[in-house]
């Protein structure tokens, strides 16, 4: 590992407490609430923590450009650098919470209460084995991250041309029939898919997402 | 085995319609202070940005230690460039981007880093979100200053520095050149606070370099001269000077003349009341770079 690597490295780990501390402050602060209002409510309220993290983590992949790429490349770094830094950093974060939210699933399995980390309380995915649990999230957080990373770049490059491609793409799948059969088709697609079929293409979908910013950041002026 | 350590070649930057830099070659010699002047909007940054690979270029080549900078992590590791607009966590305290630096940069000599830190008062745990303009470009030239790198760019160094602290900055950088030599390019409006220090300057004007010289020979090629009209006049007349600038106050005339100042000039026996003296850099380089780009029709150096 050369040096801008470790410190590219050094100035993500600045950033841990947001990326670590907070997706698990957000999981604790929202079982406190739904939990209190149990108290008042004959039915349990729907816990989904872990959604709310799924979010936090796209948001993260928006924000970690500006936070970190004008700062690092600024001081002489390169951009393949900063992108392998990043990489292992991400994997590293999606491991631990992976780990983490796994273990709060075993918890919940064991004692049959909702700590927040069901996808949805009739879903199939809850009576996962861990290792399948574990490896369902780190996909979908990596996903999510890189996704958010891609969105990010992809406004930089095109600015506000992108913003009317949405708003086209947008209309186009609420009034055309075509597009929205299309649409269908694809979402029934992926809901014939096996779980473990549906995670391998997010994780492989996730590497393109990697290599389109990693593209375009090596061509970002700073 | 190149001598140059920075070798540009016809490099060109366009934005659509507007070219940013226009078809620009020069050569940087190792351990030099070079001054990098220009108006706003010259094409100063954009220069500095595509050397150091933040900005890729149209067309032509850059070359640094003979080598290709872009993603060269050999390059890389011997640049540091501190940009006027250096962007810095927010969140990050002084120390903090310090530290960082010392891992940036293989030559990065913490002493000397704490002892500018002592020199500008900066408040290490103070965050770099909840510095004043001064303050961040203190840590800039903290951080081009301790780094070592053999080529060393400061863009715009002391935008919001006082004056005491722009007196420290100097002494700073003549100091640590003289330990350390190496490469520094300085780009800079106040010309005359810097004109001790830089050795040669390259003029920008609108993507052009328009003027590159040694600040020594540019000095000795133009002088004052002063006195009565007539004389000022005869004067030029006499020696067939070329004039760069003219000012007129009453009686009294003051003229920019482009050449060397010899003995025979300053001595001429009917012209005892004529006054000489030396040009200062900034005045020079404005009217230099006015005759070079032919408003005056002026040949320079003859």
């Amino acid at each position: 590992m050369n040096n801008k690597i470790s410190a590219v490295l050094r100035i993500h780990l600045k950033d841990k407490a947001i990326l670590l501390y907070v997706p698990i402050a957000i999981f604790l602060g929202n079982l406190l609430i739904s939990s209190i209002f149990d108290l008042f409510r004959d039915q349990p309220t729907m816990k989904s923590s872990l959604i709310t993290i799924y979010v936090f983590m796209f948001v993260m992949g928006i924000l970690i450009i500006g936070r970190t790429f004008y700062f690092a490349v600024g001081l002489s770094t390169r951009r393949r650098d900063y992108m392998i830094a990043t990489m292992m950093m991400l994997i590293g974060i999606c491991v631990i919470l992976s780990l983490f939210f796994s273990f709060i699933s075993l918890l919940e399995n064991y004692f049959s209460f909702n700590l927040g980390v069901m996808i949805n309380e009739y879903s199939d995915l809850n009576r996962f084995p861990i290792w399948k649990k574990f490896y369902f999230n780190f996909c979908v957080f990596l996903h999510m991250f890189l996704l958010g990373m891609l969105i990010n770049c992809l406004i930089r490059v095109f600015g506000k041309h992108l913003i009317w491609v949405a708003i086209l793409l947008m209309l186009g799948f609420t009034n055309l029939k075509p597009l929205q059969d299309l649409a269908v088709a694809f979402v029934k697609i992926l809901w014939e898919l096996p779980p473990v079929a549906l995670f391998n293409w997010s994780l492989l979908l996730s590497f393109v997402y990697g290599w389109i910013v990693y593209l375009i950041l090596r061509r970002l002026p700073v | 085995m190149t001598t140059n350590v920075i070798e540009v070649k016809e490099l060109t930057k366009k934005y659509k319609k507007l070219t940013a830099i226009d078809n620009l070659s020069f050569q940087l010699k190792p351990n030099v202070i070079y001054g990098l002047i220009g108006k706003n909007g010259a094409g100063k940054t954009t220069l500095l940005s595509m050397l150091t690979s933040q900005l890729l270029p149209t067309s032509g080549t850059i070359s640094i230690f003979g080598e290709a900078p872009y993603e060269n992590l050999q390059v890389q590791n011997g640049i540091c460039f501190i940009k006027e607009s250096q962007k810095y966590p927010e969140h990050f305290l002084i120390s903090d981007v310090l530290d960082l630096c010392a891992h940036l940069y293989v030559n990065w000599d913490v002493q000397y880093a704490r002892k500018l830190v002592t020199g500008f008062k900066l408040p290490l745990k103070n965050k770099m979100g909840k510095l004043s303009r001064g303050q961040l470009s203190a840590v800039g030239i903290i951080i081009g200053l301790a780094s070592r790198a053999s080529v060393t760019i400061l863009d715009e160094p002391y935008v919001g520095l006082d004056v005491a602290n722009r007196s420290y900055f100097y002494s700073q950088l003549i100091e640590d050149y003289a330990n350390f030599p190496r490469t520094f390019i300085l780009s800079t409006h106040l010309i005359d606070e810097v004109s001790d220090l830089l050795e040669h300057i390259l003029v920008i004007d609108s993507g052009k370099l328009i003027l590159e010289e040694e600040v020594e020979k540019l000095q000795q090629s133009s002088f004052y001269v002063s006195g009565a009209a007539n004389q000022v006049n005869q004067f030029i007349q006499k020696y067939n000077c070329q004039t760069l600038h003219s000012e007129t106050l009453g009686d009294t005339m003051t003229v920019i003349i482009s050449g060397v100042l010899t003995k025979e000039m300053s001595t001429s026996g009917n012209l005892t009341a004529l006054t000489f003296a030396p040009v200062p850099l900034q005045k020079l380089i404005v009217y230099t770079t006015r005759a070079v780009q032919g408003k005056k029709g002026v040949k320079l150096y003859e």
